[in-house]
């Protein structure tokens, strides 16, 4: 899966560039996001602005990434997310855990506190 | 070696409802890349057959989850046939999922979904029957001749219950 890295100040911030998030490419994610990461980020950006669809398959890699992220007392938010994928987070109880913001603005916010 | 049945039902009339039936139907030695192809087809059917971008979402997602814990959890290795059948009808689209796995009835024997615990300690089984039991309106499972038999339905609008999106008129 393709996926679109910058830094700003310390927090990584990752735009997926698929409009899928599912058990075809959900490896390929979660690996790329894996090299992505790097020792000294403080924070990471899911920017999910193309993301029109995840499964339960992307759900995990999110899970995985954050209790890594939350290890070495990283910050993460995911910001810009359509509707759709949106009521799964919520069904999902994930909202609780995620901070979701509209803005990649907001949620850089978020990883710089 | 793997023996893959591939089949493609069209639309077809039932006679006596005047009503109009599309199906997709696809029998295979499953395997988990099938499973883009047959999403696909689905995406094409719904274009045709006018479908809303969340009902697209839900039936795409529910077919996702249910054939994955089938090959997952039903089949393990080697994998076995899966049928999926999409029927459209006015109100609804119905979804049949058949297969020769052991049994599994998603209503009763899926694990509950951790949905409250922390970051550390959260598990991830049992999200996707979770999933999809909240989107579907209706489920029914059924074991007989040696198949499960699950039929999901989904209404083709869903009612919005938020007040806040049925804006009357303000006449002040």
């Amino acid at each position: 899966m393709d996926i679109h890295t910058q830094r700003n100040n310390g927090t990584l911030i990752v735009k997926v560039e698929s409009r899928r998030i599912d058990s075809s490419n959900a490896r390929s994610f979660h690996a790329n996001l894996e090299d992505a990461i790097q020792d000294d980020d403080t924070g990471l950006v899911l920017n999910f602005s193309n993301v029109s669809y995840i499964s339960s398959a992307g759900m995990r890699v999110i899970l995985s990434v954050l209790k890594v992220l939350q290890k070495k007392e990283a910050k993460f938010a995911i910001c810009d997310m359509k509707d759709s994928v949106r009521e799964v987070f919520n069904i999902s109880g994930f909202d609780k855990i995620v901070n979701i913001r509209d803005s990649q603005d907001d949620a850089l916010t978020v990883c710089a506190a | 070696m793997i023996s893959l049945t591939f089949e493609v039902v069209g639309n077809k009339n039932v006679i006596g409802e005047s009503q109009t039936e599309s199906s997709i139907e696809k029998e295979q030695k499953f395997q988990r890349e099938h499973l883009t192809e047959i999403i696909e087809d689905i995406e094409s059917f719904s274009s045709k057959d006018k479908w809303s971008s969340d009902l697209l979402f839900g039936v795409n997602l529910i077919v996702e989850e249910m054939v994955l814990n089938i090959l997952d959890y039903g089949y393990c290795d080697p994998s076995g046939p899966v049928k999926i059948i999409v029927t459209s009808k006015p109100e609804t689209v119905i979804i049949d999922i058949i297969d020769q796995a052991p049994p599994f009835d998603p209503l009763n024997d899926a694990p509950a979904p951790d949905l409250d615990s922390t970051v550390e300690d959260r598990r991830i089984g049992g999200l996707g029957v979770y999933l999809t039991r909240s989107l579907v309106d209706e489920m029914i499972y059924n074991y007989e001749s040696s198949e499960n038999r699950l039929r999901v339905s989904v209404a083709r609008v869903k009612e919005k219950i938020t007040p806040e999106t049925s804006s009357t008129a303000n006449k002040d």
